[in-house]
Parts: C-alpha cells; sequence; structure tokens
C-alpha cells in the first residue's frame, strides 16, 4: 500500500471514483456576499420596468394593454431585477 | 503610467465583479429604460409653444446643477444614510481610476463606469414628480417636456461619463464638449482636487457658476475648452499633477 492510500483508508474517507465534477471549498475563502443595494434595487428596478412597460404598451396598442403584455412585462421586469441582484449590481 | 496600488486595487475589484455581470445588458438596460422613458414621455406633447420648449434648457441647466451638487455633495462626502453611494465613488471610482491611469479596458469594467440602472429609475421618478407639479400648475407640455429633458440628461450624462474613461483616438478629442469634459473630468481624478474641483459631468456649466472649475476663463471658455491647458488655475492644490496636461492624454 503507497503512502497516500493508507492514509486515506486511516483518514476512513472514501476513496475517489470516476471523473466527476465535485464542489471545491477553498479553506479561508468566503462565500461571495452581495450588497443589500442589489437588492433593494433590484427591487426598485422591477417596479419601474414593470411600470414602464405597462406605459408604453399602452401607448403602442390601448390602455390597459392585454393580459398577454402585462404577463410578459412582469416576466421581463422580474427577470431584469433578478439579474440586478445576480449581477450584485 | 498605473501606479501599483492602483494596479492592486483594479485587479482587487475585477475579482470581486459577480460572474452574473454584463457590461453590455447593464449599458443596455440604461438606454431601454431612458430611451423608452423619453419616447412615452414625447408621445404626449402636442404643439407646445416656444414658453413651453424654454423649459429643455431650464431644465438641463437645473439639471447641470444636480449633477454638480450630486457630486460634490453626496459622491465625495460620507453622509450619513448615503455612505454606500460615498464608498462606491470616492473609495472605489477614484482608486480605479486615476489622473495617470483613467481608462478602462473591458467592458466588465463599466461596472464601476456607469451608475446602476436604478439610480435612473429614481432620477426620472424626481422628474416626473417635477413634471407633474409643472403640468398641474401650467402646462402639460411642459410637464412632459420636463421628463424628456431629463431623461436625455440622464443618458447624456452616462455617455459623457463613458467618454471620459475611453482611451484616447482622434474622435473623442475633436468631438466638441466630449474633449471638454475629457479634460475636465480626469483632472478630476487628480486625487489633490477631487474633493473640491471639476465636479460636473456633462458641461462644466455648473463648475463655471460656483467657482469649482480648475480653469480660470468664462462660460463659453469652459464649454469648448477641450484639451487646452493654457487656463489653469494656478491657486490650486499644489500637489496636483493636473497643472500639466494629465499623462494619460499627453500622448497625442
Amino acid at each position: 500500500m503507497t503512502c497516500r492510500r493508507r492514509d486515506r483508508a486511516r483518514a476512513g474517507r472514501p476513496r475517489w471514483r470516476g471523473n466527476k465534477a465535485v464542489a471545491i471549498t477553498i479553506r479561508g475563502a468566503e462565500p461571495r456576499k452581495r450588497n443589500i443595494a442589489s437588492l433593494v434595487g433590484g427591487v426598485v428596478i422591477a417596479v419601474g420596468c414593470f411600470l414602464l412597460w405597462v406605459l408604453v404598451a399602452g401607448e403602442l396598442t390601448r390602455f390597459p394593454p392585454s393580459l398577454l403584455l402585462v404577463v410578459s412585462g412582469l416576466v421581463v421586469a422580474l427577470a431584469i431585477g433578478f439579474w440586478i441582484r445576480l449581477a450584485d449590481l | 503610467m498605473m501606479s501599483a496600488r492602483q494596479a492592486e486595487f483594479r485587479a482587487a475589484y475585477r475579482a470581486q465583479i459577480a460572474p452574473a455581470y454584463s457590461g453590455l445588458v447593464h449599458v443596455a438596460l440604461i438606454y431601454l429604460i431612458g430611451g423608452a422613458a423619453l419616447w412615452y414621455a414625447a408621445q404626449h406633447i402636442h404643439g407646445a409653444t416656444l414658453a413651453e420648449i424654454a423649459v429643455i434648457p431650464v431644465v438641463a441647466m437645473l439639471a447641470n446643477i444636480f449633477e454638480w451638487f450630486l457630486h460634490a455633495q453626496i459622491m465625495h462626502r460620507p453622509r450619513p444614510g448615503l455612505m454606500g453611494i460615498y464608498n462606491r465613488h470616492t473609495l472605489a471610482h477614484h482608486q480605479f481610476f486615476t489622473q495617470d491611469a483613467p481608462f478602462h479596458d473591458t467592458v466588465r469594467d463599466y461596472r464601476i463606469v456607469f451608475f446602476p440602472p436604478y439610480a435612473l429609475i429614481a432620477f426620472l421618478v424626481m422628474a416626473s414628480v417635477g413634471g407633474a407639479v409643472l403640468g398641474a400648475v401650467w402646462s402639460a407640455n411642459a410637464g412632459w417636456l420636463t421628463v424628456c429633458t431629463a431623461a436625455g440628461m440622464y443618458m447624456n450624462y452616462e455617455f459623457f461619463h463613458w467618454c471620459c474613461h475611453v482611451h484616447d483616438d482622434r474622435i473623442v478629442r475633436h468631438l466638441p464638449f466630449v474633449n471638454t469634459i475629457r479634460r475636465h473630468h480626469i483632472a478630476h481624478h487628480n486625487t489633490a482636487i477631487m474633493m473640491n474641483y471639476n465636479m460636473n459631468l456633462t458641461y462644466p456649466f455648473a463648475d463655471w457658476l460656483f467657482g469649482t472649475s480648475d480653469l480660470n476663463r468664462g462660460v463659453l471658455g469652459h464649454l469648448f475648452n477641450g484639451y487646452d491647458t493654457r487656463f489653469i488655475r494656478n491657486d490650486l492644490p499644489k500637489a496636483r499633477s493636473g497643472a500639466r496636461r494629465p499623462a494619460a492624454m499627453a500622448g497625442e
């Protein structure tokens, strides 16, 4: 038994099998912390984008716009707000 | 020439940018939101009179003073409750960009060049309130023109500020107003004067008005100064290297 195998057996750790990707935890490395501003900003921009979407859609078609347009505006606004949070802007 | 400290700060800052961040999406959002707001407001303007159209230069001037005020009194002053803005601008933006190395390298650096898009929403809300008041007491056209002008000025601000931090070339060097604000803003990145001078980011009108410009000349001279360094005041804090042409602009 090589030294490396012996050490692993002593530690009682399972032997690594296959070549699958595993999560790596680096000691001392702290997880990325997002700023509270991106949370508040994400909400603000989602609300703002949704309102703007409804207003512009209403101007381009009729006011109030169709349910489909309103729902698509909601999806877009949520996506933008979520991205602001993810990107930590 | 970039100092080791600045290079170190840049590397650390870039390492902290979230993987999901995209500079192009950031910019696209700003201009889509600003453009949509401007377009929507413009749809409501019908048969504006000269007096109503005169709202445009007035609001542009007020926006210029507001930009100066925000920069001088909020972004460069640690105010309780607004420390995030101070940290982001004075402690981060001014370390990332110095007078001697004021240019960004990649679109990921847009993270520290442009305001977050929700700042635009806040600005549009403020402009809309002003526009609503103006519309109620005087004319709807004036109110909508207020919103249009404010949205336009915001996009102007972001574009000009970006122009200040792009590498020098024959286009930005010769574009009127752009070349003026480039010299003006790059000089502002001198740590010796950054807290008190050159606070405008679009047109150095408020700096001329309030005497916070590093130039000693009239309003038209300020607006069309370009890269000219002949009129730089000699009573500015001595540590500044801005009395000379900034090194970053000296090569051309």
